[in-house]
């Protein structure tokens, strides 16, 4: 399909050089997809670490099955490789809210 | 003894009288055509002459004519003792519309009690409304004058609501001499894919890329702040280092300091937007544009991936200079 430039004045198509350096980023992008998806994955980890940071504090006492958990969420980048498993550590159900376990303290 | 029907008006007679001016001359002539002499009464220097030929005076329709001419020194004035004059009061609240004639109140005989409620239909002129010219473009001021419309200190320069799938939006000579600052709002613009949306100032058609510096800041739903500063970039993001979330919309103001000047180009944004995992963020941010161009006159925004798509609406505004 044909790409456009949206004007005030009226959509004008994309030249044949626009829709090429246009497919060109896309492919770039779409190349580094997985490098986002784990970027992404980082940031919820970041954000789960966090929310259980306190329990790390000298006078509480961690519950192991925690220390198992933030460890697991630690060596997600080791044990989830490619792509496939970058988007199953991202599904989503249709309210928007993680579903894979992983992301659930025990 | 009681009667049948309205009680009787009051009923006033008068008389009409007709003062003269005199000279020396035996005949007048009179306001009222009269039968004969003893249908009036002549007084000349407050005497009461006698009617009747070979009298003091004889009179026939309007011709008053004396025995003897008057001087002008002389005072005389006649009472139509034959014609009576009669006022009629109605009584207190009994002249309802039927006995007034269309049109027949004058501005003088209304009251200064009039209530507004008693306009119930039709429209005010707008002469009666103030002075001045009105039309689609003015507005009546409280000193009751009609005067331009105040446009504030905005002014709407473009607009482009986004009803199509589109891969950028792009404002042409958007930017002039006639305003220093811009402001730009953008409305609830969705995009199809998880990724940012870019900005690119433009000159004679053509993008400017490279020489874009940039620090933001955002707050997130996930109760915590990131922050993004970056120099040398191709375009800013209206969006921090995140990427915008898939089918939601973004909505963003940016404030255009001087782009026409010789200099650096400033700019300010706040706005907020879905990211990529989906945490709902406020950013505020700044950027410069370091190129010393004076020919740039409009900008555009493109996506890293995927359009913008059938939702939402940016609006350029010139900002009135002081």
């Amino acid at each position: 399909m044909p790409r456009y430039h949206g004007t005030p004045n009226g959509n004008i198509q994309f030249t044949t050089e626009e829709e090429a350096i246009k497919d060109a980023k896309e492919k770039a992008w779409n190349d580094d997809a997985p490098n986002r998806k784990l970027g992404y994955i980082k940031e919820i980890r970041l954000q789960k670490l966090i929310e259980t940071d306190y329990l790390a504090n000298s006078d509480v006492t961690m519950p192991d099955n925690v220390k198992t958990w933030r460890q697991t969420l630690r060596d997600l980048p080791a044990n989830h490789t490619d792509e496939a498993a970058y988007d199953a550590l991202l599904a989503r159900d249709s309210d928007g809210n993680l579903t894979n376990a992983i992301w659930s303290d025990a | 003894m009681p009667y049948i029907g309205n009680t009787p008006a009051e009923k006033y007679a008068a008389f009409d009288v007709q003062y003269f001016t005199t000279s020396a001359t035996a005949s007048y002539t009179l306001d009222h055509a009269v039968a004969n002499e003893l249908d009036i009464r002549l007084v000349i220097n407050n005497v009461i002459q006698e009617p009747g030929s070979g009298k003091a005076y004889t009179a026939s329709g309007t011709t008053l004519t004396l025995s003897a001419a008057t001087a002008g020194t002389d005072t005389m004035y006649c009472v139509y003792t034959a014609k009576a004059s009669q006022t009629v009061n109605p009584p207190a609240g009994s002249v309802g519309t039927s006995q007034l004639a269309d049109s027949s109140v004058t501005n003088v005989k209304l009251g200064s009690d009039i209530n507004a409620t008693k306009l119930t239909a039709g429209l005010v002129p707008t002469a009666r409304l103030g002075s001045g010219t009105a039309s689609s473009s003015t507005v009546l001021y409280g000193d009751q004058t009609f005067k331009a419309e105040p446009s504030g200190g905005l002014v709407v320069i473009s607009n482009y609501n986004v009803s199509s799938t589109v891969s950028t939006i792009t404002f042409d000579n958007v930017f002039t001499s006639t305003y220093k600052n811009y402001l730009i709002i953008t409305s609830n613009v969705k995009v199809s894919s998880t990724a940012k949306t870019l900005f690119n100032f433009r000159s004679g058609g053509s993008s400017l890329t490279g020489n874009y510096n940039q620090a933001m800041t955002a707050y997130r739903t996930a109760n915590n702040a990131i922050e993004f500063g970056n120099t040398n970039q191709t375009n800013f993001t209206t969006t921090i280092a995140n990427d915008i979330y898939q089918d939601t919309g973004y909505s963003e103001r940016m404030y255009i300091y001087d782009p026409k000047n010789s200099a650096d180009k400033r700019i300010s944004q706040l706005g907020v937007y879905n990211d990529s995992n989906q945490y709902d963020n406020t950013f505020m941010g700044t950027g410069v544009y370091a190129n010393n161009t004076t020919s740039i006159d409009g900008f555009i925004l493109s996506r890293s991936s995927g359009d913008f798509y059938g939702h939402g609406q940016i609006t350029i505004y010139g900002i009135k200079n002081a």
